[in-house]
């Protein structure tokens, strides 16, 4: 048999991280010899133990404290702040114009007819005579 | 990633504000940050130097704080085959906080996070060679020292 596997050629097995050729005489050795199989089945079972590490939530007090520093700290520097606001803003501005000009146009306005207003004038005939025998020739005077 | 910062530290009351650095300086860091390197892996390499800033500048050994809670000898009766115990489980976290500073944070991001050897070497700025040598050196330790813990037990 040939000599053992040295450590640094077991964890890089343990990480596939050998080259092919490394890969397979490290492997036909393995088929070979309990002692390096045995080996690197405990260092299996320390990586796994170490990966399985319960992984306890940081204290209660460490998360408000990050929670309080950074919500005091502002989203983006000077303008930049205001910029969604802004464009927003502008934004409903264009939108309202843009609605505006859809809409049908206003009627088209013409000039009061004089004749027609006359009926609201004060004058006869239009308005109501108070006496109408002051108002309206009398036809059958002869 | 408070988590990450405990066990590479070692002490549970350092690394809620070594948490807290952390996400301010990514925070601070975001316009550099480029899609091309994963969100996680980015933001572990600021929690890793955060610290190892911190590690410098206190000279503390992250097992004295352990310590108080360690126990070497696991009680439990059961070989590696029983590893998803929860003691077993609480006696890797133990034997991970004792190794050395190097091979615990290559252990934590390959095993805990799951970098890639490619993302190992990007973060801890070496090359993937020493990635395969420091992480089988760092396996063997915690094997060895997994072995000496459960001396006097009987395997099944």
């Amino acid at each position: 048999m040939t000599e053992h596997l040295d450590m640094t050629v077991l964890s890089a097995f343990l990480d596939n991280e050998l080259e092919s050729d490394e890969y397979v005489r490290a492997k036909r050795h393995l088929d070979d010899c309990p002692s390096c199989r045995a080996t690197l089945a405990e260092l299996r079972a320390i990586s796994q133990g170490l990966q399985a590490i319960a992984c306890a939530p940081p204290p209660a007090e460490l998360r408000e404290r990050l929670d309080w520093l950074f919500d005091r700290q502002p989203t983006a520097p000077g303008w930049r702040r205001w910029l969604p606001r802004s464009l927003s803003a502008a934004a409903s501005i264009t939108l309202g114009l843009l609605i505006g000009n859809a809409l049908p146009g206003q009627p088209e306005v013409k000039p009061a007819d004089h004749n027609l207003l006359a009926v609201l004038g004060s004058s006869p005939p239009g308005a109501l005579c108070a006496h109408p025998e002051l108002c309206y020739l009398k036809v059958n005077s002869q | 990633m408070f988590q990450f910062i405990r066990r590479l530290h070692g002490s549970t009351n350092e690394a809620g504000d070594l948490t807290q650095e952390t996400f301010i300086k990514a925070y601070q860091a975001l316009p550099r940050w480029r899609p091309e390197a994963r969100f996680h892996t980015w933001l572990l390499q600021i929690a890793r130097n955060t610290t190892l800033d911190a590690l410098r500048q206190r000279r503390r050994r992250p097992e004295d704080t352990l310590e108080e809670h360690a126990q070497l000898a696991d009680p439990g009766p059961s070989p590696l085959q029983h590893l998803e115990s929860g003691r077993r489980l609480a006696l890797l976290e133990r034997l991970l906080a004792r190794l050395p500073l190097e091979q615990r944070e290559i252990l934590l991001l390959r095993e805990v996070e799951g970098l890639s050897y490619t993302e190992l070497a990007a973060t801890l700025g070496i090359n993937s060679g020493t990635v395969k040598s420091r992480l089988a050196r760092a396996r063997e330790a915690m094997l060895i020292s997994y072995q000496q813990a459960n001396e006097g037990y009987p395997h099944d």
